[in-house]
């Protein structure tokens, strides 16, 4: 391949500035070999310069337009996802202070039916059942 | 645009001789190789364009399953407080 690189005859033609920026936008080289790629696709393309053109604005208007939208979508996933953050996190934090609370309560005996029935059921969700959400 | 703007707007490109020989006209090769990068730069624009309506497509998923998250979280704080009043007042009791 070196070989045949080496040994490519070339001729030089003068291009636009346009062209040299438009293979700088795509991160092309324009080394003969991709040249050689690049006009093959240019003589293969259905298209023509102009409607290549429009098409291109039309493209550029769409990624403009659906850029916005990912934005506008985004921060409200942001904004969503920060208030679901926050309530699980304030869960969390009073879930543990009703553990701490509940071991509290087992250390004592209750006074009363109702009292102990009400003290059972939050020493086995605080303490037997409990797990982090 | 005046000469000199002209020849400082303008670069040397090496096409493969026989290349140039095959197409046979400067005018054509300049074309095609624009018509080329031109192809090439609505076809990435394309993909570009496809990535963002993914992306969006992927948050909007995202964005509908929320509430339901926000609305199960609020529930279990609501109750945690409930329970935390009745776990207070039967501490106070001791």
């Amino acid at each position: 391949m070196q070989l045949r690189r080496s040994s490519l005859k070339c001729r030089s033609i003068l291009i636009s500035r346009q062209i040299i920026d438009l293979a700088t936008e795509l991160n092309i080289s324009l080394d003969p070999d991709a040249v050689r790629n690049i006009v093959r696709l240019g003589i293969e393309s259905l298209n023509q310069e102009t409607e290549l053109e429009h098409t291109l604005t039309k493209l550029e208007e769409e990624k403009k337009r659906l850029a916005s939208n990912f934005r506008r979508v985004a921060s409200q996933s942001l904004q969503l996802e920060s208030k679901c953050v926050g309530t699980r996190g304030r869960f969390g934090t009073i879930s543990r202070d009703n553990r701490v609370l509940a071991m509290h309560l087992c250390a004592r005996s209750p006074r009363g039916k109702q009292e102990g029935q009400l003290r059972d059921e939050l020493i086995q969700k605080y303490i037997l059942n409990y797990r982090n959400t | 645009m005046n000469a000199g703007d002209e020849r400082s707007s303008t670069h040397k490109l090496k096409i493969p001789r026989d290349l140039y020989e095959e197409i046979g006209s400067h005018e054509k090769i300049i074309r095609s190789i624009k018509v080329g990068l031109l192809s090439l730069r609505a076809t990435s624009l394309e993909r570009e364009n496809a990535d963002l309506i993914k992306r969006t497509e992927d948050f909007e998923i995202h964005i509908a399953e929320l509430p339901h998250e926000i609305a199960r979280f609020q529930q279990l704080l609501e109750e945690a407080l409930k329970d935390r009043k009745t776990l207070e007042k039967l501490d106070k009791k001791r």
